[in-house]
């Protein structure tokens, strides 16, 4: 048995043995709680900088965030189509507490995308960065408890969105023009 | 394509972000004071309001989305319509935040307005050459009296100067609150004239002693004071509160949500004039000029279109003669309405006049 399985089987097994940590996960799994407290973290940030130069800063890494969003999704749909792994619940017994995806597992789609904002930000500011990657572990983490992802894809997708992040914020200088308009843009509305 | 599934979990979902947006907006309305985002007014702006308003709307919002939308545990919405619908929210929870704040904040100013032009000060209006404006006059002592060219923001009148006309009569000052004209007419070098014709008007009045002039400024009218007293030498005492220094203060950005409602905050911006005016007039390249003429500058400390500690990085290091004070709670449009600001620019005048 691969480690990878042995990692899975040692986390979805807790699955069903604690009521309380299985409603946790069940929070958590979904594509609708973690991904909209990620997001109003972000809309709060955008507004944080005390001062312009702060608040630049700030949006700029909110936005260079939701590029690397994007690239990420884009590798996310070129390994798909060049690779398929069926789900875990496909091949083996599994405690699976969420419904059953259809499309490939790997790379995990949750983690790309929160890691890729997660990373973006943390690049920038340490301290909020690293709340979100915390919330970025959570949701990798409730996908393999509830039976929908192997570790190894959830691995895979935080590198990708890591990398996704990277890429963008310190080799991205191709983006920074339209993040410079749309900053002035806002600006010149009163909303940056 | 686009597929959205189930319409209930798609209309829950974009209700979830509007409530909760609107949640962060209140959280952000208050940890940075933000009256243009707040949906409080008066007392109830006070933080635990806005903080408990904020939390409410959060957690209130995805209880019942979790509670109302069993379509969460099935297949459902996937990224891309996530993204169009939180977005869509986002762009409706800015735009319902924006414009309610700005109701409640006009309904808020009307009543202070209504306030504002209950004193009654004596006075006559003045219309001499291109010079407009109010004379203010405290009781006649048959001797002449140090007299002060009062001028407002351009975005707001004569009426703004009350606070500071009633402190410095009571001090015994004259005082001339000039009035800009229409704003689309403010132009350089136009606005040069606006100074010395007061000034001229007030050393032909016999109340006046024509060696005791000093110039008070406010925000935009505050360049214009230190510009005209750097020509001018009959102008023995400047005060200026808030003035811009510097063109990049004309473009606060997002702060300017600290100082007004978002409405408020566009109509400022159709003065287009006053970047360029502030670049024109380059008040702090006449600072020197006043010599030993004395010079207060004054912010307050939460100004949110010129803030204090980048206007003391622009004028850079203090004399005695040329200070930089900045107050404790004061904003940019609060300033001239400050009871602290006009003690002290009665005080000010008092000492330096």
């Amino acid at each position: 048995m691969s480690f990878d399985l042995q990692l899975f089987q040692l986390i979805n097994n807790l699955a069903g043995q604690n009521a309380l940590l299985d409603g946790v996960m069940r929070l958590l799994v979904n594509e609708y709680f973690l991904t909209t407290i990620m997001s109003l973290i972000l809309i709060i940030y955008w507004f944080e900088g005390h001062d312009r130069d702060r608040r630049e800063r700030d949006q700029r890494a909110i936005l260079q965030a939701i590029i690397a969003l994007a690239i990420a999704n884009i590798l996310l749909k070129l390994c798909n189509l060049i690779y398929f792994r069926p789900r875990p619940f496909d091949s083996h017994e599994v405690n699976l507490l969420f419904y059953r995806p259809w499309d490939s597992s790997f790379p995990s789609n949750p983690a790309t995308v929160s890691f890729s904002v997660a990373t973006a930000v943390w690049l920038y500011n340490r301290r909020l960065g690293a709340l979100l990657l915390v919330l970025a572990t959570l949701f990798g983490l409730s996908r393999i408890y509830c039976g929908v992802h192997y570790p190894s894809d959830v691995i895979a997708g935080a590198l990708l969105g890591a990398l996704s992040a990277y890429l963008v914020v310190r080799k991205g200088g191709f983006v920074d023009p339209v993040i410079s308009l749309i900053i002035r843009t806002g600006r010149r509305l009163y909303l940056a | 394509m686009l597929n959205f599934i189930s319409p209930h979990l798609a209309i829950n979902y974009f209700l979830l972000a509007l409530a909760t947006i609107v949640g962060a907006l209140q959280f952000v309305a208050v940890r940075h004071r933000l009256i243009g985002l707040s949906l409080f007014i008066g007392r109830a702006r006070e933080p635990i309001w806005g903080y408990l308003l904020a939390g409410t709307l959060i957690v209130g919002a995805f209880a019942w989305f979790f509670a109302a939308t069993p379509e969460v545990f099935v297949p459902g919405l996937a990224g891309a319509e996530l993204v169009l619908l939180f977005g869509a929210a986002a762009i409706c929870a800015l735009a319902f935040t924006l414009l309610v704040s700005s109701i409640l904040h006009w309904v808020q100013h009307r009543e202070t307005s209504d306030q504002k032009t209950a004193g009654r000060l004596r006075h006559e209006a003045v219309s001499w050459q291109q010079l407009r404006g109010t004379l203010y006059l405290p009781e006649d002592t048959g001797k002449p009296r140090a007299a002060i060219c009062a001028l407002p923001s351009p975005s707001e009148g004569t009426l703004s100067l009350h606070p500071l006309v009633a402190a410095l009569i009571e001090e015994g000052f004259i005082v001339l609150a000039m009035d800009w004209g229409p704003q689309e007419e403010i132009r350089y070098p136009a606005v040069l004239g606006l100074l010395p014709s007061a000034v001229a008007y007030l050393t032909r009045r016999d109340e006046v002693n024509p060696e005791r002039i000093g110039v008070l400024g406010v925000d935009l009218g505050g360049d214009l004071a230190i510009r005209s007293a750097g020509t001018d030498e009959q102008i023995v005492a400047v005060l200026a509160l808030a003035p811009f220094l510097d063109r990049a203060n004309t473009q606060p950005g997002l702060s300017i949500l600290k100082e007004m409602s978002y409405l408020e905050a566009l109509r400022w911006a159709r003065f287009r004039e006053r970047g360029k005016l502030v670049a024109e007039l380059a008040a702090l390249n006449h600072i020197s000029k006043l010599d030993s003429r004395p010079l207060l500058l004054v912010y307050g400390d939460r100004d949110g279109i010129v803030p204090a500690e980048r206007a003391c990085a622009t004028l850079g290091e203090e004399t005695a003669r040329r200070r930089l004070t900045s107050l404790p709670g004061e904003n940019h449009l609060s300033l001239p309405d400050s009871p602290a600001t006009s003690a002290l620019v009665a005080c000010w005048f008092r000492e330096n006049l």
